[in-house]
């Protein structure tokens, strides 16, 4: 039987929008499955080292917000919104992003960066958090994702 | 006065009249002047009574008029008030608006009046019903209040709609609305006003309707849904194919569909070693401590470890472990260690 192996794209830097991908990238690892993330667009905060621990909630336009989207839209409210949300994964003892990506770099699961993002948001490789395997472009994306299952998160 | 048989009476009043010294009618005279006297006292006490009926008459006047003119300034401040207050205008007004609705209604809408009747009484009725004559009384109290209300920001507002009565007389409002906007379309697309009647008086039943025909379409929709579930149900649960799980029990010792030890309380180290073999992991010393860590942990507190749980409970990296169970090292560790399965996320 084939390995299996997934390739998680994450295009967005939320905090609620990047733990989906790393879980699944984790879990893939647990279950003895192949996995590697594409950081691309707002994603990429997830890997830099500079925004990699403050990574912020946004409840603006979001359904499911249990506040509506006009006080979700006012100064402050994402980083209120964040700091809830890492309380709670506090008390529920799940791991912070960066632990995340740590634990991810040690369960063999890879982690790209998108290297036309990078060039947009003016990013270079040292501004990256170090677990990043490598810069790659698309096409070498689509390469590596062969006889994988792809999940755009 | 020429009548014959009153002549005696007349010649006498004659003669008293002609003659007033007569011999014969002396006594006679006497006896009527003493009538007539009597009955000048009558006329005279009955002129005085008139008289002072004349004279309490003009006195009444006298002071009734005072009295009456009073009352006529009176009542003609209270018109002028009243009309001030506008209530002439408004019965002029009045007036006008019953010309414009008779003139307005033709024999036909009266007709029409006739049959909606009932229609109308019944909204009448539904209108006067308790609860709806509460509801008004309390939207009334608070229209009267409303002067006192501060004004709300957006914010009030959008916090206020978070309040459960807010957000139930909101459902109430958009119902209404909605029952409006049925019945006004089903006016709109109506051709002719006979046609109208039918329809407004079906709007009340028509919830009934609905919930009848969304009840009897549910069942349908349900399995069309549950359908192309059907084929997918029957496969068997899918687990990793391990020998460990072909065998279901090694040296004889049962295991669960997973492949996992079904009595954590048969485990040997001769299970362990064997589940091992089986599962493709050589067992080395850190492997060791990383299984009977996680068996000791499972045996105090209850539950399997997850991977996190050892890493941090052991305060080795994430990659030792993976080093030493490369494949599902969490599935792996709790196999060899005869504990259950590890549930949870990371």
């Amino acid at each position: 039987m084939d390995q299996r192996k997934v390739a998680i794209i994450c295009s967005k830097g939320g905090l609620d929008e990047v733990y989906p991908a790393l879980i699944l990238a984790n879990g893939a690892r647990m279950s003895g499955i192949d996995a590697f993330v594409f950081f691309t667009f707002y994603g990429l905060d997830a890997i830099t080292e500079s925004k990699v621990d403050h990574l912020h909630v946004n409840m603006a336009g979001n359904p499911s917000s249990p506040v509506p989207t006009v006080l979700s839209g006012l100064p402050g409210f994402e980083s209120i919104a964040a700091s809830m949300m890492k309380k709670k994964m506090e008390e529920l003892d799940l791991p912070d992003v960066r632990e995340m990506l740590d634990i991810l770099d040690g369960a063999g699961a890879k982690l790209y960066a998108c290297q036309l993002a990078m060039e947009m948001f003016g990013r270079e490789e040292k501004d990256l958090v170090k677990q990043v395997t490598a810069v790659i472009t698309v096409g070498d994306f689509y390469d590596m994702a062969d006889g994988a299952q792809v999940i755009f998160t | 006065m020429n009548n014959p048989t009153t002549t005696p009476r007349s010649s006498t009043v004659n003669g008293v009249s002609d003659s007033s010294v007569s011999d014969s009618s002396a006594p006679q005279l006497a006896e009527q002047l003493a009538r007539m006297e009597s009955k000048l006292d009558r006329m005279m006490s009955e002129l005085d009574y008139l008289s002072a009926r004349q004279r309490r008459m003009e006195e009444l006047v006298d002071e009734g008029m005072p009295i009456a003119r009073e009352a006529m300034r009176v009542a003609g401040i209270h018109l002028d008030a009243i009309e001030a207050k506008g209530y002439v205008s408004l019965v002029k007004a009045m007036k006008q608006a019953m010309d414009n609705v008779v003139g307005s209604y033709q024999p036909d809408d009266f007709q029409d009046l006739a049959d909606n009747m009932v229609g109308i009484l019944e909204v009448v009725r539904g209108m006067t019903q308790p609860q709806a004559l509460a509801i008004a009384d309390q939207a009334a109290d608070v229209l009267n209040t409303a002067n006192e209300i501060a004004p709300v920001s957006v914010f009030k507002a959008i916090s206020a709609s978070r309040e459960e009565e807010v957000q139930r007389g909101m459902a109430v409002g958009l119902q209404l609305l909605r029952q409006i906007g049925r019945v006004t379309s089903g006016q709109a697309s109506s051709t002719g006003r006979t046609r109208d009647r039918p329809r407004t008086r079906r709007a009340g039943v028509s919830t009934g309707l609905d919930a009848r025909l969304a009840s009897r379409l549910a069942p349908s929709r349900r399995a069309v849904r549950t359908a192309p579930a059907e084929p997918t149900a029957p496969q068997p649960a899918a687990a990793s194919p391990t020998v460990a799980q072909a065998a279901k029990t090694i040296n004889g010792v049962a295991l669960d569909a997973q492949g996992f030890l079904a009595d954590p309380s048969q485990w040997t180290r001769e299970f362990a070693e064997l589940v091992a073999a089986a599962e493709g992991v050589e067992l080395t010393q850190d492997a060791w401590a990383m299984v009977s860590f996680a068996r000791d942990s499972f045996l105090s507190s209850g539950a399997a470890p997850n991977i996190r749980k050892i890493t941090k409970g052991m305060g080795i990296e994430t990659r030792a472990i993976y080093t030493a169970f490369p494949k599902a090292p969490g599935k792996t560790i709790a196999r060899i260690a005869g504990i259950p399965k590890p549930v949870g996320c990371i």
